[in-house]
């Protein structure tokens, strides 16, 4: 019985049925906008963001209404962070990001 | 052409040989009115024709079974030249008192002792002359899985074909005359089989024959009467005895097994994995093992296959009309509506493959007779049978998978009142698609102990399976035929890989087949449900004005610009807002590496418009085109939003949501709710998007779906618990109701699959609802005392025998 709780336990932990997925644009303007969303359409509102540098977090907040997150480009390299839970995090470096 | 039947008993490798013999020129298609397959082969030998036709494996030809019946119809109806007895070399003594029945058909027999090199291996010696000698037909040695013995068995075939034939005859003794009346009587009636099998047959009581031949029936009937008052025996037993017997003087003249003393390494293995108590922690390792690979890393494969399907949503959206700015062709909504249905069914397919592979490795490797043969202790108890094991695991037990394929797996279980209780309480497991919906409500309403909720939800399943099978066995299927366990446990041994690949990819395609095409009709349905009566004029008429403000603020901010004389119609805004929204889509599903790529081929596409799309930082104006064109995009998206919401509140969905309002509202439930349920009867994974599109926020606050849903629709977590007990209970959606019909072949026991899940969803859920009210439960107690009452009820439940004890006395020595 010990046993199975654990296998059960351990089987609720990841059992999301989508994809996460998030894209970042540069706006040009000095800020950058991420939009985040999920494989099966669903709508990333209230999902965790973070922006990272050097391992600290700089920016943290949530997804508004349309999936999107807009921060100030931070000087540096840094890394947009869309967590949606364990098994579904997205992390965009800087070097990606584009004008 | 030579027409042959190929027949066998379970794992005597028939399939393989089967495979060895036809070659790659196959046809399958279903035996008439049932889903049992029929694999023909086609083969030219040496100048002859050759059909072969792989009957299902039946251990005997005697049971009700639907693979016997379907094995004796065929050969009653399409009366073949030639039975191939394929039997199993290793385990010779018990496949041939299949082989006596089949001689008795009637029809020349060639016996193939297939798995020599098994039999070898474990120096079991078997003399074929002797064997040859006393049946009186050609004995082969072969190997289907060596793949020898292929042309000696086609050459048989042929030589047998030219031979002359005398009737086989076991002599029955003091049952003889009595099969010589019934013979009488049928002779004229069927001229393509033997007379003496069919009375032999008719006497056994067997119903295939009977319902064929209703006259001789009823004098059989009589013959049987006469035969029992005569001899105080049953016809059936007594054949049955002879035929055993017969096997035996075979088996004892003509085979020497040398190693019966000597332990196997089949013998060691299962010392371990059959060991009392090693056996079950042996099984969880395996089904945790198997839910690592298939569930964990299936959901890790699916980052990768993804991406094809988004760019084959992408690609349907290129192809369809574009929008309007505001107004979207019905046709595009339609298209993206059924492309969405598609993707999530296929977005699983992945895992289902890993799954699906796992489950034919243990298959082959032969564990599966084996957990079969663990489990049967317990399920016996439930009025189930070691055999339903599969189709459990398949439908989700633990895990998570898929009704679909677990009620298909449930064609090879013998016993019937079993195979029914199986196949009624599968739709009760996990399915795999139930599990965001869970997500979903635990999210926004058990965010602290949502580890704890799922272990609740995820362990219920196969006790609530469990409890169906046991009052549906005791009641509605009290009457239906059983049949004792004879599962044999044959020896492990390593898996090919063509036949594990083969075996998953049939399971998959079963699934994308079956569920796909009812997913995609109901689909249509819905859309159209949802879709009319459509907006009225008065919301039209705002919504136009509203987008019209929009385009107008937009028109002002570009006028200040050098580009103001390109943007200054609606289907320039319109062309450049789509190409934008467009962008977006596709940069999502793009890896940054391929991003610059994807940016040229953009340019080339749209030369107008890609300059405010990605503007240069040099060009100002540009640049806050670009700032204007992402708020324009957002307030569209708003708008688009909106009419959705407004279209789903009036639609005839949403009446019918209301309509049910007076019943569900004792479980809690409101009209969105109803029309996520009705929805999601689809496909499972709608009722997440429906909800979320139901409780969306207009405004642009923080809030993710399930946090608006718990903020503003009034509902407390004991609401959740109702919904998440309701959604439990219900059957998963209506792919795997047309199996059920399928595989009970009737519209009764489908209606009865998905009404009486539903009732007793509706009855738990308010229950529930209205106890946990009165005791003021949160959500989670709720739960835990409903948990512990079906664990409490399965386990009062085992302990009740089934069948009950109607004799007493004895000697009473007080």
């Amino acid at each position: 019985m010990k046993k199975m709780f654990f296998i059960a336990l351990f089987a609720t932990s990841s059992l999301f049925a989508h994809t996460a997925l998030m894209s970042c644009f540069d706006n040009g303007d000095g800020s950058v906008t991420c939009e985040g969303g999920f494989s099966d359409g669903s709508s990333a509102s209230g999902i965790n963001f973070l922006v990272l540098q050097n391992g600290n977090v700089i920016e943290s907040g949530k997804m508004d209404g349309h999936s999107e997150y807009t921060f100030d480009k931070p000087e540096g390299d840094y890394e947009a962070v869309f967590d949606a839970g364990e098994g579904h995090k997205v992390i965009v470096k800087s070097s990606d990001i584009a004008l | 052409m030579i027409k042959v039947a190929l027949a066998g008993q379970p794992n005597c490798g028939k399939s393989t040989l089967f495979n060895l013999l036809s070659g790659l020129k196959q046809h399958i298609a279903n035996y008439p009115g049932v889903t049992v397959e029929k694999k023909s082969g086609f083969v030219n030998f040496e100048g002859h024709d050759i059909e072969i036709v792989d009957l299902p494996g039946t251990y005997s030809f005697s049971s009700y079974s639907l693979e016997e019946r379907v094995a004796k119809e065929f050969i009653l109806d399409e009366d073949p030249d030639i039975i191939v007895n394929v039997v199993d070399a290793s385990n010779i003594k018990r496949n041939l008192y299949l082989t006596f029945q089949l001689l008795e058909i009637g029809k020349p027999v060639v016996v193939v002792l297939n798995m020599m090199d098994v039999a070898k291996r474990r120096d079991i010696e078997i003399d074929l002359k002797k064997i040859k000698e006393m049946i009186g037909c050609p004995v082969i040695p072969a190997s289907g899985a060596k793949k020898e013995g292929k042309e000696d068995i086609l050459r048989a075939i042929i030589e047998t074909s030219k031979a002359s034939y005398t009737p086989f005859k076991i002599n029955y003794e003091e049952l003889e005359p009595y099969i010589l009346e019934v013979e009488n009587h049928i002779k004229t009636k069927s001229p393509k089989n033997s007379p003496r099998w069919l009375a032999i047959k008719a006497l056994e009581g067997d119903k295939t024959i009977h319902e064929k031949f209703p006259e001789t029936a009823t004098i059989a009937q009589e013959k049987r009467l006469e035969f029992h008052e005569a001899y105080d025996k049953d016809p059936e037993s007594f054949l049955a005895a002879t035929r055993y017997d017969s096997a035996d003087v075979i088996y004892h003249k003509s085979v020497v097994e040398k190693s019966l003393t000597k332990k196997t390494l089949t013998d060691h293995i299962d010392s371990i994995i059959l060991n009392r108590w090693l056996s079950f922690p042996v099984l969880f390792l395996v089904v945790f093992l198997i839910y690592q690979f298939a569930i964990v890393y299936g959901y890790k494969v699916t980052d990768y296959t993804w991406p094809l399907l988004a760019s084959f949503k992408n690609f349907i959206i290129a192809i369809s009309p574009s929008p309007d700015f505001t107004k979207v062709p019905l046709i595009t909504d339609f298209a993206i509506w059924m492309v969405n249905s598609a993707n999530a069914l296929l977005n699983y397919v992945p895992i289902f493959l890993i799954l699906f592979a796992l489950i034919a490795i243990l298959e082959d490797v032969g564990y599966m007779p084996r957990m079969a043969f663990i489990l049967d202790r317990v399920f016996k108890k439930y009025g189930l049978h070691g055999q339903s094991t599969l189709p459990l695991v398949l439908g989700g037990a633990f895990v998570g998978g898929c009704a679909v394929p677990g009620i298909m797996a449930t064609r090879g279980i013998a016993d019937e009142r079993a195979r029914m209780a199986t196949i009624l309480s599968v739709p009760y497991m996990n399915c795999l698609a139930k599990v965001p919906f869970y997500t979903l409500l635990l999210g926004a309403f058990f965010p602290e102990q949502m580890g704890l909720m799922m272990f609740f939800i995820s362990t219920i399943t196969i006790f609530i399976a469990l409890i169906v099978s046991r009052l549906l066995t005791s009641t509605l299927l009290k009457t239906k035929e059983t049949s004792p366990f004879v599962m044999e446990l044959p020896p492990y041994h390593l898996p090919t890989i063509k036949g594990v690949l083969y075996r998953a990819v049939e399971r998959v395609w079963i699934y994308i087949k079956e569920v796909g095409t009812i997913v995609l009709a109901v689909a249509v349905v819905l859309f159209v449900l949802l879709e009319l009566p459509g907006l009225s004029k008065e919301q039209e008429a705002g919504y136009e004005k509203r987008s019209q403000a929009l385009l107008e603020g937009f028109y002002a901010k570009a006028s200040k610009t050098k580009y103001k004389d390109d943007l200054n119609s609606k289907q320039a805004v319109s062309d450049l807002i789509n190409a934008y929204d467009d962008y977006r889509a596709k940069r999502m599903i793009i890896s940054p590496e391929k991003a610059a790529q994807m940016d040229e081929k953009f340019k080339a596409d749209f030369p107008k418009e890609f300059m405010f799309i990605k503007p240069s930082s040099e060009d100002k104006d540009a640049m806050s085109i670009n700032r204007e064109l992402r708020k324009l995009s957002r307030d569209r998206r708003s708008i688009l939003q909106d009419i959705k919401n407004d279209k789903i509140e009036s639609s005839l969905l949403g009446d019918i949501g209301r309509g049910l309002e007076p019943i569900t509202k004792f479980a809690g439930f409101d009209w969105k709710i109803n029309v996520a349920f009705l929805s999601s009867f689809a496909a499972r994974e709608s009722a997440v998007a429906t909800l979320g599109t139901l409780y969306e926020n207009n405004k642009a606050d923080n809030m993710r779906a399930e946090e608006a849903m718990s903020k503003h629709s009034g509902y407390t977590p004991l609401h959740a618990t109702a919904i998440i007990i309701f959604m439990l209970l219900t059957p998963p959606c209506i792919a795997t109701m047309i199996v059920v019909k399928l595989q009970t072949g009737s519209y009764k026991w489908m209606l009865f699959a998905i009404f009486f899940p539903m009732s007793l969803g509706v009855i738990a859920s308010s229950m529930l609802f209205t106890f946990g009210s009165i005791f003021s439960l949160s959500g989670v107690e709720a739960l835990a005392v409903f948990y512990g009452l079906v664990v409490a009820l399965a386990i009062i439940l085992a302990t009740i025998p089934q069948k009950r004890i109607n004799w007493s006395g004895g000697v009473n020595l007080n």
